[in-house]
């Protein structure tokens, strides 16, 4: 039993033969089990008593420090991993760093051009090795609820050294806070709660073995990339922004162009009923605005100036301001996704559409024949009635309170003056 | 108090109702309206809070428009129907006289003219205030219905009607606003000679010294040309 299998079959006989491989077939995995883990030599050493005792004078033997137990390599003998063991009774040396992608070819490749390879090549102590995540011996399939790369434990894994601020400051890397604020995202809270384990986690957004630095083009957390990365769980969404001015314009390179994560943040990413959400009914406008009221970005693509400022002060504006959040937000008009300038025909902004558009709200409004413009900034070119009723009523109200005034004044210095007169 | 026989009645119980019922609204208006208008200020923020949000101060708003307008309402059918209330829509119609009155009261305040302008039952100070206030009562609760009604409205004007109004109706609303303030406080309140107010709001009772000095041809129709 403790002899390697291939040992095993050299010592059975021709007219056994058979007998012997029925049996073999049967006993296979309690065989290899009891195999692996004890194989060979190995043992003597590394396990039990004898571990830390037998290595001679100078060097102490390194006891295994788990067992390999119902571990996906349960099966596999020592010497297949640690290659160096090889068939020698013993080692003078420490045995070198098990190279995984020996077997886990694509793994090792991906792994190697990630950020965490890229540091480990490098000889960065703070790099993890793939036996950091998955466990030295006792490795385990991501799908056991045991692994700590299992998706509801990677948060835990990734933690361990994310939320270490020497790890931290060493390598310039996000805040505990930044990362921490995943446990009160949606998708953190999804997961904690059990109550969907397909929500977003670590890898999910940044990948497992080919984690890039974002401005990274390949990086999966590279601006143009999340609308891909969010779209494979969030499908509809993903194909409404697709087609979107948005998505298109991200396409085509434009940098500025929103993606996912500008809306709706990603560590801190909550549900858009959640009153501190950026996508939360009060706060859409604010959200917008950081592009759509930003001169730079106004100019560099010639976008329609003052949509913010015109809305803040609309009926819409304000009712929803003061916490009417039934009134309309820059969402209610444009769409949330599906965002398309006012030219083209199936833009929910378009004159051909607008009825439809104020008609969600206001039922009336659905055969309206003419809405006309609704972002009106009161100025000479674009509103002149609006601006010179303006301009008039505030010559007007001036000139008003300066005849006001002015007969105040008289009037004072008429009953001043008859008092000297003793009138 | 002097004697009884000392004072006349200038305003009548219904139409200190009517002046109690159109300042107290328009006092709420105002606060509502300009709230709105100045959102952005603190004060506006607070008053905001005060009211119970923006939805409910466009209720108060309204109910204080609906309270204003039926008191106009009743002014005008008092007007129309009351012997009083004719006579006194004739002493308030503007003449040619008033033109002349307010002129000459500019010189008589400069020292260019000895006497008084001589009023009749409404100087052309008051009438200022009255046709201002008017006016203003119109072309707000006009423009205000547009607002109230905008779905209705918009499906017979395009926006920009409606944009117009709107802009109309904070602007206006300014003006009434700064008349009541500026005009009427001064003249009726912060007046050295009526300070801290006249009281024939509250009383609806004249001197007839008063009534001498301030309406001369009022009283010289009633008691003559002598002393009364």
């Amino acid at each position: 039993m403790k002899t390697y299998m291939v040992d095993a079959g050299k010592k059975t006989g021709i007219c056994h033969k058979w007998l012997f491989l029925i049996l073999l077939i049967l006993c296979m995995p309690p065989l290899r089990v009891a195999a692996a883990g004890k194989d060979g030599r190995c043992p003597s050493c590394h396990e039990g008593r004898a571990a830390g005792r037998r290595g001679g004078e100078k060097q102490a033997t390194q006891p295994m420090t788990t067992g390999l137990g119902d571990s996906v390599h349960r099966a596999l003998a020592c010497p297949e991993c640690h290659r160096d063991a090889g068939a020698a009774p013993t080692h003078k040396v420490p045995l070198a760093k098990v190279d995984c992608s020996g077997c886990h070819e694509e793994a090792g490749r991906l792994f190697g051009r990630s950020v965490h390879g890229a540091a480990l090549k490098r000889g960065d102590k703070d790099a993890p090795s793939c036996t950091s995540c998955h466990g030295g011996h006792y490795v385990l399939s991501a799908s056991d609820q045991r692994s700590p790369v299992f998706r509801g434990n990677l948060i835990t894994l990734c933690a361990r050294c994310h939320t270490d601020v020497e790890v931290q400051k060493r390598h310039n890397l996000p805040s505990t806070e930044a990362i921490k604020a995943y446990e009160n995202s949606v998708h953190g809270r999804l997961l904690k709660e059990g109550r969907q384990m397909r929500a977003a986690v670590c890898s999910d957004c940044h990948g497992s073995h080919l984690i890039l630095d974002r401005r990274d083009p390949e990086s999966k957390t590279n601006r143009e990339h999340i609308p891909e990365v969010c779209g494979r769980c969030h499908v509809q969404i993903y194909n409404e922004y697709k087609v979107s001015i948005h998505g298109r314009a991200l396409k085509e390179g434009k940098a500025e162009s929103p993606t996912c994560t500008d809306c709706h943040g990603e560590h801190t990413l909550t549900l858009v009923n959640d009153p501190k959400a950026r996508v939360y009914v009060a706060n859409v406008a604010a959200t917008c605005a950081k592009c759509h009221a930003n001169q730079t970005i106004i100019v560099k693509y010639a976008l329609p100036s003052d949509r913010y400022s015109t809305y803040v002060g609309s009926f819409h504006g304000v009712a929803l301001k003061y916490g009417d959040i039934t009134a309309a937000n820059c969402t209610s008009c444009h769409e949330v996704h599906r965002i398309l300038p006012a030219a083209e025909a199936e833009s929910s902004i378009n004159p051909q559409n607008l009825g439809r558009t104020c008609g969600k709200c206001h039922p009336a409004m659905k055969e309206a024949v003419s809405i006309g413009k609704v972002h009106v900034e009161a100025k000479k070119e674009s509103s002149p009635g609006m601006y010179f009723v303006r301009k008039f009523y505030v010559w007007f109200i001036g000139v008003l309170m300066a005849l006001f005034i002015c007969y105040i004044a008289l009037d004072v210095y008429g009953r001043i003056r008859r008092r000297r007169h003793g009138q | 108090m002097a004697n009884e026989a000392d004072y006349v009645e200038r305003f009548t119980a219904s139409e200190r109702a009517v002046h109690l019922l159109i300042f107290s609204s328009l006092i709420i208006l105002s606060i509502t309206g300009l709230t709105l208008k100045y959102h952005e200020s603190w004060f506006a923020q607070s008053i905001m809070r005060l009211e119970g949000g923006v939805l409910f101060r466009g209720k108060i708003h309204r109910t204080a428009a609906v309270v204003l307008i039926a008191t106009f309402a009743y002014h005008l059918l008092s007007i129309m129907f009351t012997r009083r209330g004719r006579d006194f829509f004739e002493h308030m119609i503007v003449r040619k006289k008033d033109l002349i009155d307010g002129a000459n009261l500019i010189r008589y305040n400069l020292g260019l003219r000895k006497e008084k302008p001589r009023f009749d039952r409404f100087s052309c100070i008051e009438k200022i205030q009255y046709w201002a206030a008017g006016l203003a009562v119109v072309f707000l609760g006009l423009s205000g219905f547009m607002l109230w009604f905008e779905t209705l409205f918009m499906m017979v004007f395009p926006k920009w009607v409606v944009d117009l109004n709107h802009v109309v109706h904070s602007f206006e609303a300014t003006v009434g606003f700064l008349v009541l303030v500026v005009w009427h406080l001064y003249n009726v309140h912060l007046n050295p000679q009526v300070f801290p107010m006249n009281r024939a709001w509250l009383t609806g009772k004249i001197s007839k010294e008063e009534m001498r000095r301030d309406h001369p041809l009022e009283y010289e129709r009633l008691y003559g040309n002598g002393k009364g």
